[in-house]
């Protein structure tokens, strides 16, 4: 069996090179496989070729038109084929309207980045998809 | 009637990312490209690539793995990633490759990357590869046909 099939797929959007280095490197040494996209437009074109994506590590200022919570709310199509993956929102806007919405949106988790270590984000998301129990 | 006497062209795809790796490697097979992948410079230099039913070649030097290449197949073209695993990124692969001369170096290169940094563009350019595409600004369908119609121009000439 191929070993990769054990392991989940995260797509992470986020424009800041050094920290997309940083959360792909985490994210490996936790046995996730990443993809990474600095645009919303970008992230829809990998979820339409990508087969398998497990969830979503999204930030809220992009480049382009689009924020994040366009593309969550796009997401959250109930029709779409994306609205039931999980999509963490690690981002440094703490504006309360912005968080309210994206969890009216339904996301399952919000990180600002200035409280949360990147470590402890990533178990975070770890014992999300792995044990939902918790 | 399709000719099926032409020989199929082979692509080499330098990604980190192995679900884009996957959708590209799937893509230019369709397309009827042969496909060898690569996620570090140094896999590629090692001859460590995966393809197949090729394993793994051990060779002591760039050239001699260079050489190798040659000899099992002829790559008409290479996507390159910029950020790459391990130490060396893109810009590091095309300058061995330009040093190397031979036959790699007329190998058109296309760049697909991330960055949007003008600086970063330039030295590529200017060590000559054949285009530039950020990845956010392109889809990756439109890349793939863009690629196809530049090799396919190229044999007509």
């Amino acid at each position: 069996m191929n070993p990769l099939e054990h392991k989940k797929t995260i797509l992470v959007v986020e424009d800041e090179r050094p920290l997309v280095q940083a959360i792909q490197t985490k994210l490996e040494k936790n046995n996730f496989i990443v993809v990474t996209a600095r645009t919303v437009d970008q992230a829809i074109d990998y979820l339409e070729n990508i087969k398998k994506i497990d969830a979503i590590w999204l930030d809220h200022y992009l480049p382009g038109e689009k924020t994040g919570l366009d593309f969550v709310a796009y997401l959250k199509n109930p029709k779409g084929a994306w609205s039931t993956i999980p999509i963490f929102i690690v981002s440094n806007t703490a504006s309360s309207t912005n968080v309210r919405s994206y969890l009216r949106l339904g996301v399952s988790k919000y990180c600002i980045k200035a409280d949360h270590r990147l470590d402890q984000i990533v178990e975070d998301v770890k014992t999300f998809l792995l044990h939902p129990e918790k | 009637m399709k000719k099926q006497t032409q020989r199929k062209k082979t692509i080499l795809v330098i990604e980190d990312e192995r679900p884009l790796l996957e959708v590209v490697n799937t893509r230019l097979q369709k397309k009827g490209f042969g496909v060898i992948t690569a996620r570090s410079v140094d896999q590629v230099f090692n001859a460590g690539l995966e393809k197949n039913d090729l394993g793994i070649i051990a060779s002591k030097s760039i050239k001699e793995a260079l050489e190798y290449l040659e000899d099992l197949e002829k790559i008409d073209a290479i996507w390159l990633d910029h950020n790459l695993i391990g130490k060396e990124n893109g810009l590091d692969f095309v300058k061995k490759l330009k040093a190397n001369g031979g036959l790699w170096k007329k190998i058109p290169i296309f760049v697909v990357s991330n960055t949007e940094k003008s600086d970063t563009i330039r030295s590529y350019i200017k060590l000559g590869i054949s285009k530039y595409y950020v990845k956010s600004n392109n889809r990756l369908d439109e890349i793939i046909k863009d690629i196809h119609t530049s090799l396919d121009k190229k044999k007509r000439v």
